[in-house]
């Protein structure tokens, strides 16, 4: 198995009576684009201050890199990138200082030379000397990933990085993230309220709700196994129920109307079914995959599901 | 450490706020300075008025030291409230700003931050003293000449030439220990709320209400003065008196000392206990 | 103004009582030789260093060199600030004597193995401080060697004189001690209020001595009226 880098286990903590996370479990391993996946207060941020050790915890144990976060504090922030929630910035520096300044504290090649090709790859080289206070949210966001980035850091913490951001804006920044995983094998964890997001570019994720952990596993898995429910609007002469219930797909079946059916499949098995129903001159009028985990994802942030 | 330092002096020195200080004590000191040197006679007629029916004097009493010690006596009470603008910013300001989390998540000790914060904010302190210092007395010199010093406090004291210069050294090295207390008051307020403004209304709040207790002769009063840290912060002008009473100045020196490193203290152990969720 | 008028009528009463009887010596005459004598000193010039020891009022021990020349110039010179009673740069009766005033004899003391002639003088102007002064003559020497005067601004004020060999010659005394003893000075108050004690100092209200040692007297060599033009005091 390889290496867990982030390994928090039972991790709780209080607010006075409000419980934000609660006995949650979660692991991270090296290489790992994990997906940090829930609803607008469901303890993402929480967790992930703790995690930074901005907040301490109420109880549980949290080890990065193999080691306790509390002993090892600085010894693990060393190597850590992050960007929690919107990315602030001392307004009244330059780009350059702000970064020059967060660099030196990190212990960080802090040389214009470094610096620079940090902002150029972020894309903000052209206002290096520009206050941040002029710069616009998206700017300081593509900011912040420079000053996690600027100490080339192992594991990098990204909190809603594309919250705010213009369609063109978020897709650079994924392609950031895909970029420093693929090509710098960092290890990254990003909390997001968007599924989508977490799928298109995560390799592992986890769905918190109430600071409690619901599910957790391998993108793909949790997508594909079986999670998928695909609704096939049927039309038929004959007694589609009868063809269907002699054929290998019964046991996929889930459920059952005159001409709705619906089938727990892999993406893989969609086009195959499909072919089995176009060979028997069934006509197939639709074909609505209803994703259960974005189901039950939809369930939860809109509040339906305890 | 040091680095922590010389960034948060960077970051005192690059907000305009810092240059109040600076600015209203140079406004201060020349005006004062302009208004003596067309009118100090008046305020030297008051200070000699009860000599000069039956004494025959000569000397220049009015010198770069007189305008040293008056504009002393002036701002003593006022600096303070320059200090809380820097001071009171000092925790809250990250606060405000977001940029905590940008700090605490360095590879740096809570205990790194607050201690590099608060002596950035003596060395901003001292900075500011050592303006007034040049402003009031260097300048004052150059303008006005030296000569010896008449203090109207007590009692009239003049002291000779040579019995001067290193009372003022101990004065603004006492006015330092005293701001170090507003200063730590104000960081202590910081340290609690995430607004610079709460802090900096604090700190002046208590100054007030301390002062206005302290200043009160009222029988019930005089009791708690002891206990207040501004009754000891004027215990500058004992400096200026002959003998000068060291066993109290001392013991105010003291007191001033501890409360520094308990307000300093119990900063830390909020700050070290504080979750940041600004 | 009421008291100094009742006083003056009780002083001029007990002048002419004291007058009947107990004048054995013209006290007007022992003045005039003391001022006699001072007359011929034409100009003086002298170090002096000064003690000041006042209530609530501390100054350093001064020195300074001070220039007279008649009739009634006067002045200090210092490289610092020094103070001096203003009586300690003129010794001359001169100024008492010229306005009008009444004297009386009142007896004759032994001090220090010198005979002594002591005389109240009242000054009549209305004007004057001065309510009444003792003076203490040696009528031998034609120096005075005490004065205890009573004013109106300062209380009491004592002028002890000492005289060496040499200066005595001229009347100019090497050792001058002023008592300064204000009815209500800030030691023989009772108040509680150390501010109001600073006022009664401010409004002049002295307790305390001042003693100056004269020294180096330079006499009628010549002063240039120059010296005194220019005042150091602004």
């Amino acid at each position: 198995m390889t290496e867990k880098i982030i390994e928090i286990n039972g991790l709780t903590k209080n607010f006075k009576s409000l419980v934000a996370v609660d006995n949650l479990f979660l692991n991270v391993y090296r290489g790992d684009v994990f997906g940090f996946l829930g609803p607008n207060g469901a303890g993402k941020s929480t967790t992930i201050r703790m995690l930074l050790s901005l907040i301490n915890p109420t109880s549980g144990e949290i080890k990065i890199f193999g080691k306790n976060l509390f002993s090892n504090r600085r010894e693990i922030l060393k190597n850590i990138g992050a960007i929690v929630e919107k990315p602030d910035f001392y307004l009244y520096l330059s780009a350059f200082k702000n970064l020059e300044i967060l660099g030196k504290i990190s212990g960080a090649d802090v040389s214009s030379k470094n610096i620079m090709k940090i902002l150029e790859l972020v894309g903000l080289d052209k206002r290096a000397s520009s206050k941040v206070k002029t710069y616009s949210h998206g700017m300081k966001q593509r900011l912040g990933l420079a000053q996690a980035l600027l100490h080339d850091p192992e594991l990098i913490i990204l909190d809603e990085p594309t919250t705010g951001l213009d369609p063109q804006g978020i897709k650079e920044i994924r392609e950031l993230i895909v970029y420093l995983s693929k090509e710098k094998g960092k290890t990254i964890f990003l909390s997001s309220h968007i599924l989508k997001e977490v799928e298109i570019i995560a390799s592992r994720m986890i769905i918190i709700n109430k600071g409690k952990s619901l599910i957790e596993g391998s993108v793909q898995d949790l997508l594909n196994n079986g999670k998928n429910e695909v609704s096939f609007q049927l039309s038929s002469d004959g007694e589609i129920r009868d063809i269907i219930h002699e054929s290998m797909w019964a046991q996929k079946l889930i459920k059952s109307d005159d001409k709705n059916f619906v089938f727990g499949l892999t993406k893989d098995e969609i086009p195959v079914l499909n072919k089995f129903f176009v060979e028997l001159k069934i006509n197939v009028t639709s074909i609505i995959p209803t994703r259960s985990l974005e189901d039950y994802f939809f369930k939860i942030t809109e509040g339906l599901e305890e | 450490m040091i680095m922590l330092i010389g960034i948060e002096l960077s970051k005192i020195f690059r907000k305009w706020r810092s240059y109040i200080g600076f600015a209203a004590v140079g406004l201060l000191v020349g005006i004062v300075q302009t208004a003596i040197y067309f009118q100090g006679s008046g305020y030297l007629s008051f200070a000699t008025r009860s000599f000069r029916d039956s004494f025959e004097y000569t000397g220049n009493l009015l010198n770069g030291y007189l305008v040293a010690h008056l504009v002393l006596q002036a701002l003593y009470i006022h600096i303070p409230f320059l200090i809380v603008l820097v001071g009171g910013d000092l925790l809250a300001g990250e606060a405000t700003a977001g940029t905590y989390r940008m700090l605490i998540t360095r590879p740096i000790s809570r205990f790194q931050i607050v201690m590099s914060k608060f002596i950035a904010g003596l060395i901003y302190t001292i900075l500011l003293l050592f303006f007034l210092m040049m402003m009031s007395l260097g300048v004052s010199l150059l303008i006005f000449g030296t000569g010896e010093l008449i203090v109207v406090q007590k009692s009239i004291i003049v002291f000779a030439k040579n019995d001067i210069l290193w009372r003022f050294f101990f004065a603004y090295g006492f006015a330092a220990l005293s701001l170090g207390v507003i200063l730590s008051l104000s960081f202590f307020f910081s340290s609690l709320v995430e607004n610079a403004i709460g802090p900096i209304f604090a700190t002046m709040a208590v100054i007030i209400i301390f002062m206005i207790l302290s200043a009160l002769n009222i029988e019930g009063l005089k009791e708690i003065r002891p206990y207040l840290f501004v009754t000891h912060m004027t215990q500058w002008t004992s400096i200026f008196d002959v003998p000068i009473d060291y066993s109290n100045l001392f013991k105010s020196m003291l007191v001033l000392l501890g409360h520094i490193v308990g307000l300093f203290t119990i900063t830390f152990l909020i700050f070290k206990r504080k979750d940041i969720l600004s | 103004m009421k008291l100094k008028y009742y006083f003056g009528i009780f002083s001029v009463c007990f002048l002419f009582v004291t007058q009947l009887f107990a004048q054995t010596k013209e006290p007007k005459v022992l003045l005039e030789a003391v001022n006699a004598k001072f007359s011929k000193v034409k100009d003086y010039s002298a170090d002096v260093r000064i003690k000041v020891d006042i209530d609530l009022f501390k100054v350093p021990e001064t020195t300074a060199k001070i220039y007279f020349k008649q009739p009634d110039k006067v002045k200090m010179e210092s490289k610092g600030f020094a103070m001096l009673p203003k009586q300690g740069l003129n010794f001359s009766p001169n100024k008492l004597l010229s306005e009008k005033y009444e004297a009386i004899y009142i007896r004759t003391e032994q001090i220090e193995n010198i005979s002594l002639d002591v005389i109240k003088v009242i000054p009549l102007s209305d004007t004057s401080d001065v309510l009444l002064s003792t003076f203490w003559i040696d009528s031998k020497n034609k120096v005075v060697r005490k004065i205890a005067s009573v004013t109106k601004k300062s209380g009491e004020i004592s002028i002890n004189m000492k005289y060496d060999d040499s200066s005595i010659k001229y009347g100019l005394p090497t050792r001058v001690e002023f008592s300064f003893n204000s009815e209500d000075s800030p030691s023989t108050s009772q108040n509680q209020n150390p501010k109001e004690d600073l006022q009664k100092i401010q409004r002049g209200k002295l307790q305390g001595n001042v003693i100056v040692f004269y020294s180096n007297y330079k006499v009628n060599k010549g002063i240039p009226d120059d010296i005194f033009k220019k005042n150091q005091q602004d």
